[in-house]
């Protein structure tokens, strides 16, 4: 047995293999879902990654941008802070004076808002443009005093909103002013409103609905490029991106935006010098990438959908297949069983026929001889006796011979309704209106002084054999021509009624003695006779033999009557 | 004129008596013989004295018999050559379609049922008698070639 030959058995044999094919239909759609998944999955994070490392490098950009910004800011305040004559004007506490040779700065730069003096105590002793009620403030409790003062270092400070009007959100550079020995003398303020730097920063970025912010040293939002008007300052140092950032992480999350309230992403670098961050947020569903991945992902999506669907189809397809096959195959095995019944069914009915047969003609033989030799012996003493019987005696053995022949006629009727049903059939188109005329022209010829009106409606057809219908119908109108006998004006009519569902009654109808209903049962009885012999000869085989020919045929009989006033047969023969 | 003879083979004694009866009735008086079983009427005609035996002018063969039956018997009398043509009537109670058609297929000259009623059975006797013995020429008896 080839492979092939195995593998079609296993999926073509009926019972044997079938959970064996569920198992592995369920292993193969099992095998395709998980490759689906995994690739989906797989494909879902790379693209994932594709399209938010542009939003990670930008927010990279951004923060080294800053980073370069607050480094200029840093050298513009560092350079002012080291003219040799403004040095020597701080350390000479001259403040006024020092202030003046700045005082074009704010005009030059117009990133700087405000420059200011302050002494190493903390105190406000110039500024330009000169705010007023601030002059004589200390500061030394400012973050930014702190900052600077802390290591005399320049320090860029947290976002705060400055206190002279208008009151901007600003930062403040703390450049420490030193003498000719180095030794701190005051401090150069450059206050920078926090807007103008990063307004142009953000631009950069501020497409697709992202948006920038900063978030400062102190964890405080800074700046919100899509809010830029609104002056709050936010502190979000509780959030994990900004702790993240105050720990100088830099990365990419995905995430829910409580102010936005929405889906969004957030890249996020730090300004690593300065404990500044940048983030760089975008709405989930704004982001192209994402959009693209998505997309690309729905396709994925309905391409597996498709390749499970085919595999479901062909795997439909071959199940019906199989179990089509597996029809044909119980079909045909019924189809084997049925004949096999059938050729049973016909054995028996065979042997059952061979032996109604052998009995028939047994019966045939052997009951008919002791009649005759009755009767015969019966006849000797009638002959050779006669003179030694008396009349009684000759009546007797008169009766005796007339109930010998008269079962000579029932063997004989008995044998021909026997013989009407093993008689094999030969189906042809019977003209059923040819044979009645037919009988009744012998039955007229056999009483050619009776006059009765026969009427016969032409083409009655039938389907059916020729001989046995022609005997049926020889019993049937010869029952109607026998009870019509004492008729006067006997009438006898052979027609046909068309019932509404095709099918046909044939009936025979005539005006003559009729019968009791109440013995209808009996009518198609084999020997039941409901008149007296001595009024209406015959055995009592007529009907039954109809019956039995009709029923050979398919049909039905079906006999009523009203007692004086004639009686009607209806048979059916479909097909 | 040698008498021409009838052979009967009937086995039922009854049968028989009415038969005998009914012949003598209708005044036939020829030699009527009388073989009970169907082996009696081969040895009758083809064992080694058959030729001592006189040809019948007719042969009333019952159908039911003991040992041979009539239609085996007619079979075998009709492949004799000095039986082939002898005239040979059926004579039986049956009227059995397949008795008839095979008794004529076998070659049997007539087929007559006898009937229930003594005298239509004297009746049919008198034409049998009259037919085979009076009005029918029967084949000369064929000899048995010589050796």
């Amino acid at each position: 047995m080839t492979t092939l030959t195995k593998l079609r058995n296993a999926w073509g044999s009926p019972i044997d293999y079938s959970p064996f094919r569920w198992i592995m239909l369920l292993l193969a759609a099992t095998t395709i879902i998980g490759t689906a998944a995994y690739s989906y999955r797989k494909i879902d994070s790379e693209l994932t990654v594709v399209a938010l490392s542009r939003r990670e490098a930008v927010a990279q950009l951004m923060a080294s941008i800053l980073t370069e910004k607050f480094g200029r800011l840093i050298d513009i305040g560092v350079s002012l802070s080291t003219r040799v004559q403004f040095r020597n004007l701080v350390a000479a506490g001259k403040w006024d004076k020092a202030i003046a040779i700045l005082h074009d700065v704010p005009q030059d730069f117009p990133q700087i808002e405000r420059l200011t003096l302050i002494d190493t105590q903390g105190t406000l002793r110039a500024d330009v443009p000169a705010l007023p009620g601030v002059l004589g403030g200390n500061f030394a409790s400012r973050e930014w005093f702190q900052g600077v003062s802390h290591d005399w270092r320049p320090y860029v400070s947290a976002v705060y909103t400055r206190q002279g009007t208008p009151q901007l959100n600003v930062v403040m550079i703390a450049v420490p002013v030193k003498n000719q020995n180095g030794r701190v003398t005051g401090i150069l303020g450059l206050q920078i409103r926090i807007e103008n730097i990063l307004e142009q920063l953000s631009k950069i970025a501020n497409s697709e609905e992202t948006f920038i912010y900063f978030v400062d040293s102190k964890g405080q939002r800074a700046f919100n490029s899509r809010r830029p008007d609104l002056g709050k300052i936010l502190d979000l140092s509780a959030t994990p991106i900004v702790q993240k950032l105050q720990r100088g992480e830099q990365g990419m999350e995905i995430g829910y935006d409580a102010i936005e309230q929405e889906q969004s992403i957030f890249a996020y670098a730090p300004v690593p010098d300065y404990g500044w961050g940048v983030v760089v947020q975008q709405p989930v569903r704004a982001s192209i990438g994402l959009i693209a991945r998505d997309a690309q992902l729905r396709q994925l999506l309905a391409g597996y959908g498709l390749i499970l669907l085919l595999a479901v189809m062909t795997a439909i397809l071959a199940l019906r297949i199989t179990s089509a096959r597996q029809k044909t195959e119980s079909d045909r095995q019924m189809k084997v069983d049925l004949e096999r019944r059938v050729l049973e069914r016909t054995t028996e009915l065979t042997a059952a026929n061979k032996e109604l047969e052998a009995f028939s003609y047994s019966v045939s033989h052997d009951l008919r001889t002791p009649l005759r030799a009755i009767d015969g012996f019966s006849q000797v003493l009638l002959d050779d006796y006669a003179d030694r019987l008396d009349d009684q005696a000759r009546n007797y053995l008169g009766r005796v011979r007339a109930a010998t022949q008269r079962m000579g006629n029932l063997i004989d009727d008995m044998l021909t309704l026997s013989r009407i049903t093993r008689a094999e059939m030969q189906r042809e188109t019977v003209d059923l209106s040819a044979l009645a005329t037919e009988v009744f022209a012998e039955l007229q010829a056999s009483e050619p002084e009776r006059k009765v009106d026969v009427r016969i409606e032409p083409g009655l057809v039938a389907k059916g054999d020729s001989q046995l219908l022609r005997v049926a119908l020889v019993n049937l109108l010869g029952n109607s021509w026998k009870f019509t006998g004492k008729t006067v004006n006997a009438k006898i009519e052979f027609g046909a009624i068309r019932n509404a569902d095709g099918t046909t009654d044939f009936f025979v109808r005539d005006n003559g003695v009729g019968f009791d209903m109440t013995y209808a049962d009996k009518l198609f009885g084999a020997f039941q006779r409901l008149h007296l012999a001595s009024e209406f000869p015959g055995t009592g085989i007529g009907l039954a033999t109809v019956q039995r020919i009709i029923r050979r045929h398919g049909g039905q009989t079906r006999g009523e009557a009203v007692p004086g006033q004639g009686a009607t047969f209806n048979f059916t023969l479909p097909g | 004129m040698k008498q021409k003879i009838i052979l009967l083979i009937e086995d039922n004694p009854d049968d028989e008596a009415l038969t005998l009866r009914a012949l003598k009735k209708n005044n036939i008086m020829n030699e009527v013989t009388v073989l009970r079983d169907g082996q009696q009427a081969l040895d009758y005609f083809l064992d080694e004295g058959a030729s001592e035996r006189p040809a019948p002018a007719v042969v009333l063969l019952d159908l039911k018999l003991p040992k041979v039956d009539g239609l085996e018997v007619l079979r075998r009398l009709r492949a004799d050559p000095q039986t082939g043509l002898l005239p040979i009537v059926i004579l039986t109670s049956s009227k059995e379609e397949q008795d008839i058609v095979t008794g004529y297929r076998l070659g049997a000259n007539s087929y007559i049922r006898k009937p229930v009623d003594f005298n239509q059975f004297m009746e049919a006797v008198r034409q049998l008698g009259l037919y085979w013995l009076v009005l029918n020429e029967s084949a000369p008896v064929q000899k048995a070639p010589t050796k």
